[in-house]
């Protein structure tokens, strides 16, 4: 089918005041700020619409609806009607061109006027009420329209859900195509079966909504990619980072080593904030999610002994314990004092890189300097978060349920740390951390291949491997 | 038909993802050192402007991210600081050149060293060199990832010159990304030939520079040019300067040699009369073997960065950049299609003077299973339940039925439901129907907060409603009943002084 002839699918989104609407619409377009919610009823007052493009061409146009508020009436309403009782569309026009009955059922006057003008439409059930009548009225109203509709369930995972009963209640009046698919939760399985539903019931548009879900697939991989991506950068400029403290000097220090974990920790928020962006998370919006944030931020801070062992992290590592947990190793003198060069060695790297940095370090050693870094603990600490948080992200209100696989969060817990970190460790110019200027490409390639170790694993044991 | 009321769209820009659009190098150079600043350092909390503009700056999210960045408060440092380190490559680059004119010179003068110069000597000593550079340029063009940015001493130069100086040049806050991003654009493919043609400019004017001092010390003073060679037979070098003399002659520049030309500048022959000849067959040697190529390349290299550089591709997949992708698409625009309906004046229904007989309690759509429920201090005669249609015309018709009205309508109704028209238009019936005060009891907001909804929104609405029917709310939960909202209820059904 050629472009020019493709015509965007119509689809409406319908159902009682405040069942979440607004909240699916939201979800299917990964945008938060489309019209405004909140817990209220009646909050739409009029149609808004959204266009799901690719390319520039419009592939789904999404249509939020006010809310149904007296379907009982209207019911009544075409009850009391005469003339010809089994043509529904005639009856609903009827009931669109009487200025009275128009006024009275504004807000219902609004729904069926749009459902009568799209292909398509999803009925959205809060599955926590009850099945009152007054909602199997509605489904009769909307069924008078002839269109054909696909029942969404919206709040399922919450304990007062009654699925079961609105299942039955929809098979009774012939809805079959229903979906539990809870709005304020971000799952893409759920928002691709709902495509797909859309596609066994539209034959027309299954092209259409076919290269919708290919684009949407594309997007994902682009996210999560860039999401890796973020994740190994972060990796790389810590494990790069160094500061240099005068020897003897235990206050200076001491300061220098605070400055350091200041750093580092600002820059793991930054990194935070990046994987919220990324999954088009509102600045404001995630306070009551599922995730394991608070105001957007890590709780625990990263240099307490108790995160690591939180994080099934053990202290110390194979670096000399005598600063405590997540703290600073000081590489100079231990490169040069007894016993712990080896323990260096293992942790700076072997080969080439390690001679090289022995050079400069004997220099700062005679310049009467050292030079401290972020222990390896931390760094594993680091990754396990982040990759925590991405595991939320990717399924939106699921982080409890779907958190990290256990191997996942061992392999960063207790493998060897990929060579990238400690190629990275003998690269001070790489790190973000040290004021560096150059745009070294070994770096990039070092960030490339750490991001790509990352996804991997990711999708390993990621959410779809469930 | 009625009049579709499809109206008011926006666009999620989904087309931003592959993006055709294109950046001048400054505006690319000021997008990418905004990307890695924040990649870095985060975002500021002062892009909100510069976030509203771009929406506006075009169809994709190239040319959003490239407007959000000139809008951006350290733009003007940044710029400041490009325009600084442009003026650093200049010089380099200027530096370079003049280092090309003294060692063009300088080879110039030492294959003249003597008055009697072998031709051949001086040939190559003036064009192993520069061809030699020629064939590694080649190679490294044609091998070398990408992201190696100078295939060539001279652009080496010039990148390292930038990143090593750039910053000791630069004072804005953003000076270690714009030296970043600068080197990232040397990488891309028009920065590889912007250096490219620097190379290639440098043996231009090395090229440029031997000629230049050849023709003066050529003018100036008698040189003697001959030929020789220990190992080859004569036969084969006329050959060589024969397949030498090929080009420049078909070019016009000499004429092309006799066999008995070119054996009569054998060394030791007396050549006298044939100096100048052989003069101008080495200077056209030179300008044809070292000028030309170089100044072709030169030219092309200049030409492919001059547009290249016009029209950058930015890679919107870096997670700097696609992290904005949601905050610069375009914001919902909603179309309020027609008003509001207006509110059916709110009469404020009072206790009826003729009162008689308790109050009427009216069960909406509240799944107790302990319905009537029992509150301390209350008693009312029990009308039933409103939760269908039927049920509903049963009331109406028992409302109408009393003699003389009851003191009060109580509606018990549940915070659970969200308030809408339908309940609303019934209670008001019901409440005309009974001629009587109407008092809507709010139940089960324990259960509301259960569900993790702040109460107090769902209750203001409730209290909307009750104010657009006339009727009091009370917000009592039957189950932990509040002796404040007992006394308030028990008030409310006291007849007016």
């Amino acid at each position: 089918m050629s472009r020019q002839e493709r015509k965007p699918l119509r689809l409406a989104v319908v159902g009682h005041t405040n069942t979440g609407k607004t909240s699916l619409i939201r979800t299917l377009l990964h945008r938060r700020d489309f019209g405004e919610i909140d817990n209220r009823g009646g909050t739409t007052r009029q149609v808004a619409s959204a266009a799901l493009a690719v390319d520039g061409e419009t592939l789904i146009t999404l249509y939020d609806s006010p809310g149904l508020e007296d379907a009982p009436g209207l019911i009544e309403w075409l009850e009391a009607l005469p003339g010809e009782r089994h043509d529904g569309p005639d009856r609903i026009h009827r009931l669109l061109t009487e200025d009275r009955a128009r006024a009275r059922f504004d807000h219902e006057a609004r729904v069926l006027d749009l459902m009568l003008n799209v292909d398509v439409a999803l009925y959205v059930i809060d599955a926590r009420e009850p099945v009152l009548e007054k909602y199997q009225d509605e489904l009769a109203v909307l069924a008078l329209c002839a269109r054909p509709m696909l029942a969404v369930l919206n709040f399922v995972v919450s304990p007062d859900s009654r699925e079961a009963e609105w299942r039955d209640a929809l098979a009774r009046v012939g809805l079959h195509t229903v979906l539990a698919f809870d709005a304020v939760v971000r799952d893409p399985a759920t928002e691709r079966r709902l495509f797909e539903k859309l596609a066994s019931q539209l034959d027309a548009f299954a092209p259409t909504l076919q290269t919708w879900l290919a684009h949407r697939e594309g997007e994902e991989e682009q996210r999560l990619a860039a999401a890796c991506q973020s994740v190994a950068e972060l990796l790389i400029d810590v494990a790069a980072a160094e500061r240099l403290a005068e020897l003897g000097a235990p206050a200076q220090r001491a300061r220098v080593m605070d400055e350091l974990k200041k750093a580092v920790r600002k820059r793991e928020q930054v990194c935070v904030a990046t994987l919220l962006d990324l999954y088009r998370f509102g600045r404001e919006d995630y306070a009551d999610e599922d995730l394991p944030l608070s105001d957007g931020r890590w709780s625990e801070d990263l240099f307490d002994p108790d995160t690591l062992k939180y994080h099934g992290i053990r202290a110390g590592g194979h670096i000399g314990a005598g600063a405590g947990a997540g703290a600073m190793v000081d590489v100079a003198t231990g490169g040069l004092s007894l016993g712990t060069g080896t323990l260096v060695g293992a942790a700076v790297g072997a080969g080439v890189g390690l001679v090289r940095g022995f050079g400069t370090r004997l220099g700062d050693r005679l310049r009467g300097r050292e030079r401290l870094m972020i222990d390896d603990p931390t760094l594993r600490l680091l990754a396990a978060r982040q990759l925590e948080l991405l595991a939320g992200l990717r399924l939106r209100g699921h982080a409890s349920q779907a958190p990290l696989k256990p191997a996942e969060r061992k392999s960063w817990a207790e493998n060897k740390l990929p060579d990238e970190i400690h190629v990275a460790r003998r690269h001070p110019g790489w790190s973000a951390l040290n004021m560096a200027h150059g745009s070294d490409p070994a770096r990039g390639r070092a960030v490339a291949q750490l991001a790509r170790l990352i996804n991997r694993n990711f999708l390993k044991s990621g959410p779809d491997g469930r | 038909m009625p009049r579709p009321i499809i109206e008011g769209r926006f666009h999620a820009g989904r087309a931003q993802f592959v993006s055709k659009a294109r950046l001048s190098a400054a505006d690319w150079l000021l997008t990418e050192t905004v990307r890695l600043h924040e990649e870095r350092h985060g975002r500021g909390g002062d892009d909100d402007t510069a976030n509203a503009l771009a929406r506006n700056a075009g169809p994709n999210l190239t040319l959003r991210l490239a407007r959000r960045a000139a809008a951006l408060p350290a733009a003007a440092s940044v710029r400041a600081d490009l325009a600084r380190l442009r003026r650093l490559a200049l010089r380099l680059g200027g530096l370079v050149l003049v280092l090309a004119a003294l060692a063009g010179g300088l080879a110039a003068m030492a294959s003249t060293a003597e008055r009697e110069i072998g031709f051949l000597l001086a040939a190559a000593s003036l064009l192993a060199l520069p061809t030699l550079m020629l064939l590694i340029w080649l190679l490294l063009m044609l091998l070398s990832r990408p992201s190696r940015a100078a295939a060539s001493l001279s652009g080496t130069v010039v990148a390292m010159g930038i990143s090593r100086l750039g910053p000791r040049l630069l004072d804005g806050p953003l000076a270690a990304e714009t030296v970043a991003a600068s080197g990232g654009l040397l990488g891309t493919a028009p920065g590889r030939w912007a250096l490219s043609a620097m190379a290639h400019l440098f043996w231009v004017v090395y090229s440029l520079a031997a000629l230049v001092v050849l023709v003066l010390l050529f003018s100036v003073a008698q040189y003697d040019l001959s030929w020789g060679t220990t190992l080859l037979s004569d036969e084969s070098v006329v050959g060589l300067i024969s397949a030498l003399a090929w080009l420049p002659a078909n070019l016009g520049l000499i004429d092309p040699p006799r066999a008995d030309w070119i054996l009569a500048g054998r060394e030791g022959h007396q050549p006298g009369s044939t100096r100048a000849e052989w003069a101008s067959f080495l200077l056209a040697l030179v300008l044809v073997y070292g000028l030309l190529p170089r100044l072709f390349l030169a030219v092309l290299s200049a030409l492919l960065a001059f547009f290249g550089l016009r029209r950058l591709h930015l890679d919107t997949r870096q997670p700097g950049y696609l992290r904005l992708a949601g905050v610069l698409s375009d914001s919902a625009e909603v179309d309020v299609h027609g008003q509001a309906p207006a509110a059916p004046p709110a009469r404020r229904r009072r206790v009826p003077r003729d009162a008689d007989g308790p109050p009427l309690l009216v069960g909406m759509e509240l799944e107790r299973s302990d319905w009537p429920v029992k509150l301390p201090g209350q008693s009312w005669q029990v009308l039933g339940q409103a939760d269908t249609r039927a049920q509903r015309r049963q009331l109406l018709a028992a409302a109408e039925g009393f003699l003389r009205p009851p003191p009060a309508l109580i509606a018990h109704c549940s915070a659970l439901r969200t308030p809408d028209e339908g309940t609303g238009r019934f209670l008001g019936r019901l409440a005309d129907a009974a001629e009587t005060l109407l008092v809507i009891w709010l139940d089960q907001t324990g259960r509301l907060e259960a569900r993790d909804i702040d109460p107090r929104q769902r209750i203001a609405d409730w209290r909307s409603l009750a104010d657009r029917i006339g009727a009091a709310l009370v917000v009592l939960d039957a189950d932990q009943p509040a002796p404040g909202a007992l006394a308030e209820l028990t008030a409310l059904l006291e007849p007016d002084q």
